[in-house]
């Protein structure tokens, strides 16, 4: 009963205190409306490009217009020469160029291979694959007919040679045509709630201890507080992370499973261990605000540690370690595997356990700390009494 | 030597100099390899014939592929569910004995698109690999039955594309998420360190924050606040800039000088978001933290690698509140197309806006407490 009424407390103190209800409710709410929304379109499509034919044949604007037909690539402006090009791309009027040979149907017409050149911006990734890829499968195609115009007449023993020898199918499973929300989403969520549990669970702890309605309610039963607040901040986490991932992932849609145990378990063993960090950091700091600026801060390199941007393969075998400890590292790979590519926790049980090691882990260096800062605290007063 | 409290600019030091070396130091590590290299992929060649091995080595070669062999197909998309891997190449069991008879066999391959920007990778990566492959036994099979060598190879690709990236010469994956992670870095830290500075009010003069903000002194101590702390910002992000440059090599087709120029109203415009911030959030805590929160998910709405072309208008709208944004065009203006007057050009005016906001936040806050003052 009275843990009852002491995590009832705490979650009160969730709202009294405008830190903890900026942080906990109105972040949450805003971050999820605010961070999924420059993905909204999910793939970049119709990049605009220039084409450079000093050719002008019948040919040469039949492949031009194969390559406006790409869903990839918009081709707005063909040029005769590639003179005036760089000011197009500096002003990104277009992204990238596409040069034709000025011998274009000429060889073709030899039965000379030719070589066209893209150039395209590097500096914007996504645009640059997006065109790259375009013009590839349109070169693809346009191999396939010529070969079946132009060699078919010429040699009846070259006719079953005209499509390439074997064919490669590509299939992207999970996030078929890579939509790139798909992708952010779900895990920069996962990283969002673990920023917000740590702030807002640092700085109760913090304040807490020196809140005088706090103090005057555990009188005589101090051992009560941290259980009490452990588990309100567990409930309320595992609450609002059921919703971002049931309710507001699908609304994106994101496609992902249907509730499972794995996943619920995935979260609950993840809260353990973000709000037992949280714990740690709040007994660390001297005050909140340096809680909230390390928290933010370690966000940039939290999220490009842990793998879904950049490949853990290419992280250097140290710094795997360090950021191992990072709930959010093993949170991110967990919930992918188990809500995205459909795992079970019975198969590959290693990410919960993960993060129940790492949460246990955290709660004795957090009972450590406060052992210590009990005995510091203690040396002080007697120190102080000696003095009287 | 700073004009604070004891507490704060312990604080400070920190903002100003220990914690950037840490994260500049953890972003250095993170990408320290630069170019993406080994990504495991499993290949599962139920022919085991010659021309499936030499398709195998070819693959073997890439550097940006670390092959696995496996068993059984089943094996093969288990370990792409675990993630172990990120994709598998099939290879079927008729495959040399279709090629011979100019049946097409189909090689299938299934990527992970979960991880968008990985799956990119090994999609250009295994297309360049068969690609040159088809090519070699569509000329084999040409020569065989025409003994000239112009006709096998025109057959084998009468078009051939050849790529060029544009300013970033190398591809490199690490140098294009940079320049971004660093200007995104950057502004969170002059958005905290300046309510940080902003937060430490005159000891005993005021006794509530609202009084502080309210009282006619402050304008005054806010002006000379900036003034100090800005250039200590700058200098902060231009040593960043050149120990980056130095590490990591990066192509820079324009100026430095005028990088570090443009950067002095990056600075002052994050800095004036700062002030609003402290304007309408007198509780220190509340201030410094919201200025971060605010400042710290920046990077997607950058542009970089999301295009703002495919953003939605909402989006844009926030987007044009960040300095970081503007920047970041500039940033690529000078750096890429060594064009100052695109950099000019682009977000000057939404720049200056940011710049003037704490001006209205003040006369609105002034203008609200009228009656406190005339």
């Amino acid at each position: 009963m009275h843990f009852f009424k002491a995590l009832l407390f705490e979650i009160f103190w969730m709202f009294k205190q405008e830190n903890a209800l900026m942080t906990i409710f109105i972040a949450s709410i805003g971050y999820a409306i605010l961070y999924p929304l420059p993905y909204s379109h999910q793939l970049a499509r119709e990049v605009e490009i220039a084409v450079v034919d000093p050719d002008r044949s019948a040919l040469s604007r039949a492949f031009i217009r194969k390559i406006d037909a790409s869903p990839n690539i918009e081709v707005t402006r063909i040029l005769a020469s590639d003179q005036d090009i760089e000011d197009d791309l500096s002003t990104q009027n277009v992204r990238g160029y596409l040069a034709l040979p000025r011998d274009f149907s000429a060889s073709i017409y030899r039965q000379e291979s030719v070589t066209v050149t893209l150039a395209a911006d590097g500096a914007y990734y996504l645009l640059y694959a997006t065109v790259a890829e375009g013009v590839a499968n349109v070169v693809e195609d346009f191999n396939e007919t010529l070969r079946e115009s132009l060699l078919i007449g010429s040699d009846p023993a070259l006719s079953a040679l005209t499509a390439v020898p074997y064919i490669v199918e590509t299939h992207n499973v999970f996030n078929k045509e890579l939509g790139y929300r798909n992708y952010v989403i779900p895990s920069v969520f996962l990283i969002i709630l673990h920023q917000l549990a740590l702030i807002a669970m640092a700085t109760m702890t913090w304040f807490q201890v020196r809140n005088p309605e706090a103090i005057k309610y555990y009188s005589g039963k101090e051992s009560l507080a941290p259980i009490a607040r452990f588990t309100a901040f567990m409930s309320v986490f595992f609450f609002i992370s059921i919703i971002y991932v049931y309710v507001l992932l699908p609304l994106y849609d994101v496609p992902v499973d249907t509730p499972s145990i794995s996943v619920i378990s995935m979260l609950l063993a993840y809260f353990f261990a973000v709000i037992s960090l949280g714990l740690c950091i709040g007994r660390l700091v001297k005050h909140p605000q340096v809680a909230a600026i390390l928290v933010l801060l370690s966000s940039m390199p939290i999220v490009f540690s842990a793998g879904f941007v950049w490949p853990s393969e290419s992280l250097p075998e140290v710094w795997k370690l360090l950021v191992g400890w990072i709930p959010a590292v093993e949170g991110v790979k967990g919930l992918l595997a188990y809500h995205v590519f459909g795992d079970s926790i019975i198969d590959q049980p290693h990410h919960v356990l993960r993060l129940l090691a790492e949460g246990g882990v955290f709660l004795l260096i957090a009972q450590w700390l406060n052992r210590r800062q009990l005995n510091v605290a203690g040396g002080e007063a007697k120190f102080n009494s000696s003095l009287q | 030597m700073m004009p604070t409290s004891s507490s704060t600019s312990k604080l400070l030091w920190w903002l100003l100099l220990w914690l950037p070396v840490m994260l500049y130091i953890s972003v250095g590590a993170v990408f320290s390899q630069q170019t993406v290299k080994h990504l495991p992929i499993a290949v599962v060649d139920q022919n085991q014939s010659t021309q499936s091995r030499a398709l195998v080595r070819d693959l073997n070669s890439m550097e940006t592929l670390a092959l696995q062999s496996s068993i059984s197909v089943k094996e093969a998309t288990q370990a792409l569910r675990r993630s172990d891997i990120y994709a598998v190449i099939l290879i079927p069991e008729d495959f040399s004995s279709d090629l011979v008879r100019n049946q097409q066999p189909m090689i299938e391959v299934l990527v992970n698109g979960e991880y968008v920007l990985i799956a990119k990778i090994i999609s250009a990566s295994i297309a360049q690999v068969t690609g040159v492959s088809q090519a070699v036994v569509q000329a084999e099979q040409t020569l065989a039955l025409t003994s000239s060598p112009t006709t096998a190879l025109f057959t084998a690709a009468p078009v051939q594309m050849v790529l060029n990236p544009l300013y970033n010469p190398i591809g490199n994956y690490a140098l294009f998420l940079l320049p971004g992670i660093f200007i995104a870095i950057w502004q969170v830290l002059i958005a905290t360190t300046t309510s940080t500075i902003l937060v430490d009010r005159p000891e005993g003069k005021f006794q509530t924050n609202e009084s502080w903000i309210k009282s006619a002194e402050s304008l005054t101590i806010i002006f000379k606040k900036i003034a100090w702390s800005f250039p200590l910002l700058w200098l902060q992000g231009l040593i960043a800039l050149s120990l980056l440059f130095y590490i990591f090599n990066w192509p820079f087709f324009g100026s430095l000088v005028v990088i570090s120029l443009v950067a002095l109203f990056f600075v002052l415009a994050t800095q004036a978001l700062a002030i609003c911030v402290c304007l309408v959030f007198t509780d220190p805590t509340e201030a410094i933290s919201i200025s971060g929160a605010l400042t710290a998910p920046s990077f997607a709405f950058l542009g970089i690698t999301f295009p703002k072309d495919d953003m939605p208008w909402l989006a844009l709208l926030w987007r044009d509140l960040l300095p970081a944004a503007h920047f970041s065009e500039w940033w690529v203006a000078i750096a890429s197309y060594d064009s100052i007057t695109r950099a000019l050009t682009h977000g000057s005016i939404a720049m200056i806006l940011i710049m003037l906001l704490p001006v209205v936040f003040i006369m609105i806050k002034r203008g609200i407490n009228r009656d406190a003052f005339f």
